[in-house]
């Protein structure tokens, strides 16, 4: 379905959008709302909605400008054209096009991010290490560490009422820390 | 002929034409982008938090080095209301407890400021570094532009490396935020585990800075 000879920094992939689908992939219509689990053995081009999981271990897929998504992708190749609310797995290569919006992590070995796409998330280019990562140590979650910082703010406050002027930002800054 | 020349004159004093957001202003090399990934025992997979927004040319450098980049788009994530001199130190590190929260188990190798630093105030930047200061590798490096005096004017750009030696400057779109613009000595107050390990001035006078944890083993190149 997509130009699997291209390289991950060349010509951006053919869109294929408004092709008619082939015997070899599936179109999801612009009108058409999917809920659940999607998975199977053909290239897949989605058009509509889909909330759930789409998982296509060896094809592609190809979300169509229309395409709004609110679930986790797996694909061998995925190309965003629409919008994609999930984590997306590209076993060769993940493309958002200039068109393309996503919310969410992208795990692939081969990542192309058009001008113009729009991502909030995090990009790991290197899968196998996540899989063979050692545990690291763990480091307090921000919410804790915010926590830590708001309860030495009130811990100088409540000092400082008691011994002399209101304290700064950075002294309770250095107290958290302390 | 005098003429001639205070005709010249004025025109050099027009303002420079207004630029869109998204057009490059500048693309200058870099004498510290080498260095963030020196000293590494392991380049591949390294984790990069970058501070500003995800764009093709990020994402094109450091695809070739198998990173973990995470983007989070510090101006446009945070509301600058929580920066002004009223606001309450605890509403700031409330929101900015998630931003920076990332994945879980996560710890940084690199954390990209770009300017990010010259728009949060004194307090902020303390708040900033209690927040991320636990998630630090041992090693990290925390790239940033300074300036070597207060006033020096901050810039409302984009930025992103070119090639492994070169910074490309592009007009950022939106309203400029109130900036104050921070000098090696202030951060290395207010980053507390951190120092200025490198200095680059910039033909603008601004500075490229890359830090470094206090306890760190590495001694970069002279």
């Amino acid at each position: 379905m997509f130009d699997k000879s291209a390289d991950a920094n060349g010509p951006a992939p053919v869109s294929l959008v408004n092709q008619p689908a082939s015997a070899t992939s599936a179109v999801i219509g612009a009108s058409i709302c999917v809920k659940g689990e999607i998975s199977g053995s053909e290239n897949l081009v989605i058009n509509g909605q889909v909330e759930g999981s789409v998982n296509l271990q060896s094809n592609d897929l190809l979300i169509g400008q229309t395409g709004q998504i609110n679930a986790n992708l797996t694909a061998s190749q995925v190309q965003i054209n629409g919008e994609v609310h999930g984590d997306i797995t590209g076993i060769e290569k993940v493309t958002v096009s200039s068109e393309g919006r996503v919310q969410g992590n992208i795990v692939a070995p081969r990542v192309t991010l058009e001008d113009g796409a729009k991502f909030k998330g995090s990009i790991d280019m290197d899968p196998s290490s996540v899989a063979a990562s050692t545990p690291t140590p763990t480091p307090a979650s921000a919410a804790d560490q915010a926590e830590s910082v708001k309860q030495a703010l009130r811990d100088v406050r409540k000092k400082s009422a008691a011994n002399g002027p209101a304290p700064s930002a950075v002294d309770a800054a250095s107290a958290a820390r302390g | 002929m005098l003429s001639a020349a205070l005709g010249a004159l004025r025109r050099s004093r027009r303002p420079p034409p207004a630029i869109a957001a998204g057009e490059i202003v500048t693309r200058a090399p870099s004498m510290v982008v080498p260095l963030l990934f020196r000293g590494f025992d392991k380049l591949d997979g390294l984790s990069v938090l970058d501070l500003g927004a995800a764009s093709s040319a990020k994402v094109a450098f450091f695809s070739n080095r198998k990173c973990r980049i995470e983007f989070v788009d510090l101006l446009n994530e945070l509301d600058p209301a929580l920066l002004s001199a009223d606001a309450e130190d605890s509403d700031l590190c409330s929101a900015l407890g998630p931003l920076l929260a990332g994945q879980a188990e996560r710890t940084v190798d690199i954390i990209l400021c770009w300017d990010v630093l010259n728009f949060l105030p004194l307090p902020a930047l303390a708040i900033f570094h209690d927040l991320l200061s636990p998630q630090l590798q041992p090693n990290a490096r925390l790239h940033c532009f300074g300036v070597r005096h207060s006033d020096t004017p901050i810039p409302w750009s984009e930025h992103a490396f070119d090639t492994d030696d070169c910074i490309t400057t592009r007009a950022k779109d939106g309203a400029p935020w109130p900036s104050y613009a921070h000098t090696p000595l202030e951060l290395n107050k207010h980053l507390a585990s951190l120092q200025v390990a490198r200095t680059i001035l910039l033909q603008d006078a601004r500075l490229e800075l890359l830090l470094m944890p206090k306890t760190s083993a590495v001694e970069l190149e002279r």
